[in-house]
């Protein structure tokens, strides 16, 4: 009976464990689309974004603007939680001249209680119109 | 049936009602349990919901774009009094949905909000919604585990009142920059008893970064720039129509002028 309880109990464990693993998760995914959504929105209403796609920390020059709106994002995570269990968080901001969008990507690494799943890749991408009576600025 | 096996019927009844106690106590646990983080989600829901209402009036509302840097010294009274009755009215309105769910002078409310107090504020009216600008801190009492009240100072989360670079500048940055670089936050806590887990608290919060060229008046009295108009785009009725009395139709009322930042 006690080698049943045990095994139970360790199935029992690893499931409410999983619960608790998943509801971070998805916390930290929505601080994600949060912080997104808010430097979207930021790219959105920026009327001087140079035009092509930006990543923070690659060795291109990066723009002033799409500095601003990828500080932005960043901004919100650190804000929004202090204990954020993400790693190796990247944004990336594009402006497009020929659809007339701006886009946010972020993606993190998610870092999990269990360590059947670690290190779950999780990318979230917004998209916005531009600004009306604004384009994309041409590199110079 | 002989006395041994009478025997052994009653040794297995008591087992399955000892497994049934066992069981049952396990499953009310969890229905308990259930209940319980049910409770929590729907005052953090209600929190959720008060401070993003703050939050999205505040980006808009041009009012609030008053230095807090001249509470020392005021120069123009006239922007700090629309400052703190649109601060009011949005703290209000936002307090409104969190106070139809938990009141804080019932005692068998589902949960208790904390109360918040701005540090150094000429209107210290206490909320249970408050709104925390750059450079501001706030002092919240809350209920303890164990009873009592207890008093923590919250920052803000970028630009803390006695950590903020930007905010100790000496004609440095201008508030318009500051509210462009750091979010105003809204924040709501409440204390909710739970059935198993004690007393629990929650913590809303929300941020935003103020809108340019949002609506309102005084930018120019607040040394912002005014929103730049364009000029209505033009309206399409020169065609005319054959109708019964055979006269043009009328033309649209012109559209309000679009408001794009300036």
């Amino acid at each position: 009976m006690f080698l049943e309880a045990a095994l139970a109990l360790g199935v029992l464990i690893i499931f409410f464990t999983g619960i608790l693993d998943i509801g971070r998760a998805a916390s930290n995914y929505f601080l994600l689309v949060n912080a997104s959504n808010e430097a979207v929105r930021l790219a959105a209403r920026t009327p001087d974004l140079t035009e092509g796609v930006y990543s923070a920390g690659s060795q291109q020059q990066l723009p002033v603007s799409h500095q601003e709106v990828q500080a932005r994002a960043f901004e919100v995570i650190r804000a929004m939680r202090t204990d954020a269990q993400l790693d190796n968080v990247e944004v990336q901001t594009a402006c497009d001249p020929a659809e007339d969008l701006v886009r946010v990507e972020i993606a993190g690494t998610y870092r999990s209680i269990l360590t059947l799943y670690r290190g779950i890749r999780m990318n979230v991408e917004q998209t916005s119109s531009y600004l009306p009576a604004a384009a994309c600025q041409e590199v110079s | 049936m002989n006395l041994a096996n009478r025997a052994r019927g009653q040794k297995e009844d008591g087992a399955m009602l000892l497994e049934f106690a066992l069981v049952i106590g396990v499953v009310a646990a969890f229905i308990f349990a259930i209940i319980d983080v049910g409770r929590v989600l729907l005052i953090q829901h209600v929190l959720d919901k008060a401070t993003e209402n703050a939050v999205s009036d505040a980006k808009v509302a041009t009012d609030l774009r008053f230095d807090v840097r001249q509470w020392a010294a005021v120069t123009d009274q006239a922007a700090e009094d629309r400052f703190l009755s649109k601060r009011e009215a949005i703290l209000l309105r936002a307090e409104e949905l969190a106070l139809t769910t938990a009141h804080p002078a019932d005692s068998d409310a589902p949960a208790v909000l904390s109360s918040y107090r701005l540090v150094d504020d000429p209107a210290p009216t206490p909320h249970h919604v408050v709104l925390l600008l750059p450079g501001q801190s706030v002092e919240r009492v809350s209920r303890k585990r164990d009873g009592g009240y207890e008093r923590t100072v919250v920052e803000h989360p970028t630009c803390p009142r006695d950590n903020c670079v930007e905010f100790g500048l000496a004609g440095g940055l201008g508030n318009t920059q500051m509210l462009r670089r750091h979010p105003i936050v809204a924040e709501a806590h409440a204390t909710v008893d739970t059935l198993l887990f004690g007393r629990l608290t929650t913590t809303a919060r929300a941020l935003a970064w103020m809108e340019q060229g949002a609506r309102g008046s005084g930018d120019a009295r607040l040394g912002l720039p005014e929103p730049r108009v364009l000029p209505p785009p033009p309206v399409y009725n020169s065609v005319p129509t054959t109708g019964t009395q055979g006269a043009s139709r009328p033309a649209p009322p012109p559209p309000p002028p679009r408001y794009i930042p300036g």
